[in-house]
């Protein structure tokens, strides 16, 4: 009985240490403090050194808790599950066990875009560095137009005096150019501003389903 | 049950001390802490990893029995720091028995302050 109560207790230690994704060193040098606990104990006491060690689950939390790990404790780990395999007497001694891994893929796609961002970055970024450009220097050449209008009024204001018919059609024209930059520019800059908000209201979605996906991968590799 | 809590400083230095007396195992040391205070097994695990990360405590297997025994030891970095909290104790007990020992009589308490001794000519 004294045996399995120190099977049953390493099992269920090292299992949750591995459910909370605890590096294989860490898991093996606790496992190896508390095995030789149980084995300096004796053989006749495990029971009383289990019951001094306290609930596996807590000492177990404990431990990533100290290592900083989550402690995510597996929900449908039954401890019947435990209790049974103790009871067919075929559970090998809770070795340390080098190739159980806890499950890195969905850190490892993080770490791959991460990575991959070094390429795919700057080609993002030189794109809308360029669109921006385009934008602003549209812009800015509406934006003369209206500039010239200005221009042409004031040398029409001028010529007035020497020339008056010629005067006056400089200032006519410069007020129809002011007329035809403010009529382009506002509605242009409306636009430009409502396409980079799609833009970048686009590239936030886009970036949290992607992330999403992620935890969701996690959570059903975890549970399955 | 124990009034009061051992803090994690206190549970350091006690480890470092029964270590420095001589190399020891796991199993020794909760045994050793157990003699003294409330703790659980479980507690001094997490110790010996923080002392083993600050460099306090350094470990090697000896083979026991046909297996490994990993036993402690007290580094240089680990001897000054539980010099150092020996001495914060000693100061530490000394305020707290001022309040808390008054009646209890602790000699050198008492002659510093012979006004208490009058106060309390019983306990004299």
């Amino acid at each position: 009985m004294g045996t399995m109560k120190r099977l049953e207790y390493m099992t269920i230690l090292r299992q949750k240490l591995v459910d909370g994704g605890l590096g294989n060193d860490e898991i093996n040098d606790a496992l190896e403090f508390y095995e030789e606990l149980f084995l300096d104990g004796g053989y006749e006491n495990e029971e009383k050194t289990a019951l001094n060690l306290g609930d596996p689950e807590k000492l177990a939390q404990q431990i990533l808790a100290e290592n900083g790990a989550v402690g995510f404790v597996r929900p449908e780990y039954k401890m019947e599950d435990a209790i049974n395999n103790q009871g067919k007497q075929t559970v090998p001694p809770p070795q340390p066990d080098h190739n159980i891994a806890p499950d890195n893929r969905n850190l490892a796609a993080v770490i791959l875009v991460i990575v991959t961002s070094v390429i795919w970055g700057p080609v993002l970024i030189g794109l809308l560095s360029g669109a921006f450009g385009l934008a602003v220097g549209l812009a800015a050449g509406i934006f003369s137009i209206g500039c010239a209008g200005i221009g042409l009024i004031v040398m029409g204001g001028v010529t007035a005096f020497q020339a008056p018919p010629v005067g006056v059609l400089l200032i006519g024209v410069g007020l129809f150019l002011i007329g035809l930059g403010v009529l382009i520019f506002m509605p242009f800059c409306k636009l430009v501003i409502g396409l980079f908000k799609k833009f970048f209201g686009w590239l936030t979605r886009s970036l949290k389903t992607v992330f999403n996906n992620v935890t969701n991968n996690k959570a059903v590799n975890e549970n399955g | 049950m124990m009034s009061f809590p051992i803090s994690a400083g206190l549970l350091d230095s006690m480890v470092l001390a029964i270590v420095s007396s001589e190399d020891t195992y796991g199993y020794e040391i909760t045994q050793t802490m157990r003699k003294a205070v409330d703790v659980s097994e479980s507690t001094l695990y997490p110790v010996l990893k923080r002392l083993q990360k600050s460099q306090m405590l350094e470990t090697y297997d000896k083979e026991f029995m046909g297996r490994n025994r990993r036993y402690y030891h007290v580094t240089t970095k680990g001897a000054a720091q539980l010099s150092d909290y020996r001495q914060q104790w000693v100061e530490h007990k000394e305020k707290v028995d001022s309040i808390l020992m008054l009646l209890g009589g602790n000699k050198e308490t008492d002659k510093k302050n012979k006004s208490e001794e009058e106060l309390l000519p019983q306990e004299a």
